[in-house]
């Protein structure tokens, strides 16, 4: 009685579970596809300081060259929701820079860029996880997840977004 | 027992005429609150169809290699011919791409992004035209995208009706 009461409690789904997103865990240089969405991270860097045309700022930046695409609708979808979870903080894809952040997505056809994530001074080498998704509310839909170790990243002094622009794979 | 049938005949009456209404009060509220949903018409290939006062139809497609469109990419061109009611004539947004089998992804109108220019192309239905005319709209496809389609003229006018018409490359 008592295992299986055990065994009910184990199996029993958490209050949020009926409206959680469907994470789709993706490696850096591996394309992670969902729904409608379908990100591959191609590069992640660090730097101390990051330019986008004539725009340039200091900080503790993270940035993560990518490509895009919506998967089977494109009407309305943007790539909403990039952020970056380290140290139990959410960072929010930083709206400085022109970048991939809220650009309109096409169905299956890639689009490159890069996004820029501004850390606070104290991250310095934990893993964290980047998170992708076409809407801010993520509940029953996919989002692409990579997990990003930051110790394995040199910092460099200067680096520099690339231009949104369709892929040339 | 047919003393308990007879005793509850009334009772048992208007169960019987009760059940099925509540079954048919809920399902008929159920499909209004649903009064978004769109009345696809199905326009067979080379055929038109009266929409919102006009005569919408027949669409043509072709499918080409385009140097403007990025690697890996195709560009669909449909023109829709439109003669609309001059007394009310037909509004409609640039209609979008669907893929009738497969997938079934849908893509937006791109002329603005293949950079055409502001040329002649129509590729909305305006209220101000009153004369005969033809949309000519320009999709970029994966090239794993070869149809049919069908081409979505949607309508304030004709709501909750949209107008499919088939195209095949």
């Amino acid at each position: 009685m008592l295992v299986l009461a055990w065994l009910v409690a184990l199996v029993t789904p958490s209050e949020s579970a009926h409206e959680a997103p469907f994470p789709v865990a993706a490696a850096v240089a591996d394309e992670g596809i969902g729904r409608n969405i379908a990100v591959r991270v191609d590069e992640v860097r660090r730097a101390e300081s990051v330019v986008e045309g004539g725009w340039t700022a200091e900080g503790n930046w993270l940035v993560v060259d990518l490509e895009a695409a919506a998967v089977v609708e494109e009407f309305g979808v943007s790539l909403t929701l990039a952020t970056f979870t380290v140290d139990g903080r959410t960072y929010r894809a930083s709206e400085r820079p022109m970048s991939l952040l809220q650009a309109g997505l096409f169905a299956g056809i890639p689009q490159s860029g890069s996004l820029a994530f501004e850390l606070a001074d104290d991250v310095v080498d934990d893993t964290g996880v980047l998170r992708f998704a076409v809407n801010s509310d993520t509940r029953l839909d996919s989002v692409i997840e990579v997990s990003v170790d930051l110790a394995e990243l040199e910092t460099e002094a200067s680096v520099e977004l690339l231009p949104t622009e369709w892929s040339s794979r | 027992m047919t003393g308990w049938w007879r005793r509850n005949a009334v009772a048992l009456g208007v169960l019987v005429v009760v059940l099925p209404a509540t079954f048919v009060i809920v399902a008929s509220q159920e499909s209004a609150q649903r009064g978004g949903a769109s009345h696809d018409v199905f326009v067979p290939l080379g055929e038109s169809v009266q929409y919102a006062g006009a005569t919408v139809g027949p669409a043509q497609a072709e499918i080409n290699d385009d140097p403007a469109a990025p690697r890996g990419t195709r560009v669909v061109t449909v023109t829709v011919k439109i003669d609309p009611d001059p007394t009310n004539p037909i509004a409609c947004l640039s209609p979008q791409l669907h893929e009738v089998d497969g997938p079934r992804r849908a893509w937006n109108e791109r002329s603005v992004e293949l950079d055409r220019g502001f040329d002649d192309d129509i590729t909305s239905c305006s209220s101000e035209e009153s004369a005969p005319y033809s949309l000519r709209l320009e999709y970029v496809v994966p090239e794993d995208a070869t149809g049919p389609f069908t081409v979505d003229v949607n309508s304030v006018e004709g709501w909750p009706d949209l107008a499919r018409l088939r195209v095949e490359p």
